[in-house]
């Protein structure tokens, strides 16, 4: 630039020198006539400009209109699992989504990818899903590991609860048992081999329509007639149809973001490996279990938003990495507080404290100014809103303190007895629960990278991938399309270990070095035990999809 | 408050008025259901099939799921905040 700029001054002397005549252009003694005179190329400066503006906004104009185009692309290829028919007491097959920010960005980011490349392609085919959310590392991981807590407490609950209905029946059934059966029968029927006299048949069946009355579906509207269509069948879900042995082919969990699939596996790993029961909550409420401090303290479930199905645009803080350290001294300290309550026998925690002062301020605003008084509560009112807070987030960090950590998973983590006997002999088979579905840790696992750059110096990138994006959407379209085709193969550590690891490439290397000091889970190693590897499905999201075009069709023609 | 009889009795609603309510409510259900079916039935099925299939398909089933759930709870949600607006006796930040 400066050297056209060198060189164009002594032009623009001369220039100033003697006026330049316009160039002329074209003309035409038509176009005259129509009061066009001139036709010329605007000059140079309004060139580049509207060469520059072309170029921009023509380059985004074909991004999208791509992107437009590739996103037709898949919902059109996966259609036909949309256009099944469909029973109204059907409940279509449900895909678990984990979202995580992007490091040092907000959560938006990662719901931007799931919502423009993913969800339109899940919603053709008629897929539905439950999303969670993270805000801060360490959620996703928590809620998989209780959830999956929980399902195991639920089996053990089922299990138990079938036994004591065979107990029953057995008792029942014994010959002991038949007697008594036949004197009890004697009992309550006994009385009404008594002949009814007529009035009393009339009465009885007046009542009996009276009853059948009351409810109006008996009688008319759309329920009299479909009755056993509309009411008598419970709702079914797709998943729970699924083969008995292959409890992996149905459902997905999908981790969006590399971060968000390191949480799931550590947490499944938690769930599976860990104890039933908080071990820290025994250490440390152990003492103040007297007291009736209980309830505050025991960890529960994490906040994991669970959003609706269009998702909240609110952006959620992303929080820096929380170190794990940091969370064990506190609630060291904490159990030392309690010990000083105790010692002291102080039956007043903190929270009474404060609410005496406040009481204290209030009988005094009575005696004082007015606008004094003000300042007092308020004040008052600002230190507990911060105590408030400060607790709020003791709590969150106690929460997300893991019942095992992944150094424990290879010796102290044990398989649990009560999900053994679905893996004998080298198959899987599908775990009983409630609903029939086989528990989410059954179903394989997918993940999507969410590229993500931060920083003025990544601007080249981010225009250079700004324009690509459609090449991107139909990765992502790919990708999609092979987990609703159900492409899947068992777990394999030496590949899986890497899925989307293109990802952290975009992490930034301030944030790299912060996490590392304050012991990020995602920067750990990725650890995963063989009990679970051996156990675990994924998507088989590598290799072209055309091939897999004739066992689509397959799939499209069996149906439910 | 009314102490044993005495002071301004609560007003009493006749069993006419009672019914007049019972109406209200009910045609506050009946439109509400009716406008449910006519949202979702235009917003799943005229739009995505125009009925070439006698069954619906599971895209429309999915769509009319999540229509339902969606309204009612859009319903009680609006309802709720009323309620709580009539309970003060502001609307729209106003007395």
């Amino acid at each position: 630039m400066s050297e056209s700029v060198k060189q164009q001054e002594p032009v623009a002397e001369a220039a100033q020198a003697v006026p330049k005549p316009k160039p002329k252009g074209y003309t035409n003694p038509a176009l005259k006539m129509m009061g066009i005179n001139n036709i010329r190329l605007p000059s140079r400066n309004w060139m580049v400009f509207w060469s520059l503006c072309g170029a921009i906004g023509g380059g985004t104009f074909y991004n999208y209109y791509q992107q437009k185009k590739v996103r037709e692309k898949w919902t059109k290829y996966v259609k036909p699992y949309g256009d099944k028919s469909f029973q109204l007491n059907n409940l279509p097959r449900t895909l678990t989504i984990y979202v995580a920010p992007p490091p040092d960005d907000y959560l938006d980011e990662s719901l931007l990818v799931f919502r423009k490349y993913i969800k339109p392609i899940l919603n053709a085919a008629a897929v539905d899903f439950i999303l969670f959310t993270e805000s801060r590392q360490g959620e996703i991981r928590s809620k998989v590991a209780q959830d999956i807590r929980d399902i195991r407490k639920e089996i053990i609950q089922l299990e138990n609860d079938t036994k004591e209905a065979e107990r029953i029946r057995e008792k029942e059934n014994s010959i002991l048992n038949k007697p008594v059966k036949f004197f009890k029968w004697l009992f309550f029927n006994g009385h009404k081999k008594v002949k009814k006299s007529e009035e009393e048949i009339e009465k009885d069946k007046r009542e009996e329509f009276l009853l059948r009355v009351k409810d109006a579906k008996n009688i008319l509207g759309l329920y009299y007639k479909n009755r056993n269509e509309l009411i008598n069948k419970p709702a079914v879900s797709e998943d729970s149809l699924v083969d008995e042995y292959e409890p992996y082919n149905t459902g997905g969990v999908l981790c969006i973001g590399r971060g968000a699939y390191k949480e799931y596996i550590i947490g499944l790993q938690e769930g599976l490996l860990g104890p039933l029961e908080n071990p820290h909550a025994e250490k440390t409420v152990g003492i103040e279990d007297k007291q009736e401090n209980r309830i505050e303290e025991v960890p529960e479930v994490p906040e994991v938003k669970v959003l609706s199905l269009d998702d909240i645009k609110s952006p959620n803080n992303v929080e820096m990495p929380t170190n794990i350290s940091e969370i064990k001294s506190e609630s060291k300290n904490d159990t030392n507080e309690s010990n000083d309550i105790n010692n002291t026998n102080d039956t007043n925690d903190t929270n009474t404290n404060t609410n005496t002062n406040e009481t204290n301020n209030e009988t005094n605003n009575e005696t004082n100014n007015e606008t004094n008084n003000n300042n007092n509560s308020n004040d008052n009112e600002k230190v507990e809103e911060l105590t408030e807070k400060q607790k709020e987030e003791e709590k969150k960090k106690q929460k997300l303190i893991p019942y095992i950590t992944r150094e424990k998973f290879e010796n102290e983590g044990e398989f649990p007895k009560e999900l053994s006997k679905y893996y004998e002999n080298n198959k899987i088979k599908k775990i009983n629960t409630k609903d029939n579905i086989p528990p989410f840790f059954q179903q394989p696992v997918s993940v999507f990278p969410v590229y993500n750059l931060v920083g003025i110096t990544t601007f080249p990138r981010r225009i250079y991938r700004y324009y690509n994006k459609h090449k991107l959407m139909d990765r992502y379209g790919e990708m999609t399309a092979k987990v609703i085709e159900k492409r899947i193969r068992k777990f394999d550590a030496s590949v899986d270990k890497f899925s989307a690891i293109d990802e952290e490439e975009d992490w930034s290397k301030r944030w790299v070095k912060r996490g590392i000091e304050n012991n990020s889970e995602w920067l750990q190693d990725f650890v995963i035990d063989d009990r679970v590897a051996n156990k675990l499905w994924v998507y088989d999201l590598e290799g072209p999809i055309q091939e897999s075009q004739e066992s689509n069709s397959t799939i499209a023609d069996t149906q439910l | 408050m009314s102490f044993l009889g005495f002071g301004a009795a609560q007003p009493k609603l006749s069993s006419e008025q009672k019914i007049a309510a019972a109406e209200a409510e009910l045609d506050m259900v009946t439109d509400m259901f009716n406008r449910l079916v006519s949202t979702c039935h235009s917003k799943c099925i005229t739009s995505s099939s125009s009925y070439y299939e006698g069954d619906i398909n599971k895209n429309e089933g999915l769509c009319i799921d999540r229509c339902v759930a969606k309204y009612f709870d859009v319903n009680v949600k609006v309802g709720e905040q009323m309620q709580k607006l009539g309970q003060n006796g502001t609307f729209m930040g106003k007395r």
